[in-house]
């Protein structure tokens, strides 16, 4: 899945280690969820969106599974 | 976060418990062995036991340090938190058959210690079993690691 992680964390001069702190998870997960490796669990990604002041739709692309379901 | 730090005060506890133990039986074996208690045919299991609970009681040192120091670090602390209940750890985990393959592996190894006592062939097959099952959780582990 992709994500804007990783344009909202530059445009904020944000570390992937300081994002996955404030979220409470590692910076591994930050880097496979941003790499598309790794989906977000729903709480994770309402943190992370929760985080940027945005909401999910805005920071993760759910455009493959739309497509996917039609 | 209070209910982690009571966590990590348990795994101190459970910690001390074990180097304790080891200290016990450490002793226990020297006495025995003075004494000329321990028969010849056995003294092979007695050494990988003193070596399985020495590394046993150094690993539980370790972590009882690094626990300690973590209760004193808020920062630290957060960041243990984070990593232990990261979800896609918890996944990998999960997917690599932990902790229940490590467990079940050091129950079989103590088995073959026990075993072992009677009859040489079942240490030997506990101790090798166990020691496939934990390499076998750590390539999964690894695997997952890489794929998630």
């Amino acid at each position: 899945m992709e994500t804007k992680i990783r344009e909202l964390r530059k445009a904020r001069k944000l570390s992937q280690e300081e994002l996955a702190f404030a979220v409470g998870t590692t910076r591994q997960t930050i880097t496979s969820i941003e790499v598309g490796k790794y989906t977000a669990s729903l709480v994770l990604a309402y943190k992370i969106a929760h985080y940027f002041g945005l909401t999910i739709e805005e920071v993760f692309d759910f455009s493959d599974v739309e497509a996917a379901d039609k | 976060m209070e209910k982690y730090k009571k966590t990590l005060r348990i795994r101190i506890a459970l910690f001390g418990s074990v180097i304790l133990l080891n200290a016990v039986l450490s002793i226990c074996q020297r006495i025995m062995d003075d004494r000329g208690k321990i028969p010849a045919d056995v003294s092979s299991i007695i050494d990988f036991q003193s070596g399985f609970l020495m590394g046993l009681a150094i690993l539980s040192l370790f972590m009882l340090i690094k626990y300690r120091k973590l209760l004193r670090d808020e920062r630290s602390l957060r960041e243990s938190y984070n990593r232990e209940t990261d979800e896609r750890m918890v996944l990998i985990r999960s997917k690599a058959g932990m902790p229940a393959l490590l467990i079940t592996s050091i129950v079989m190894i103590f088995a073959g210690i026990f075993g072992g006592y009677y009859n040489i062939i079942i240490f030997y097959t506990l101790l090798a079993a166990g020691l496939c099952q934990i390499l076998l959780g750590v390539c999964l582990k690894f695997y997952y690691m890489h794929k998630l």
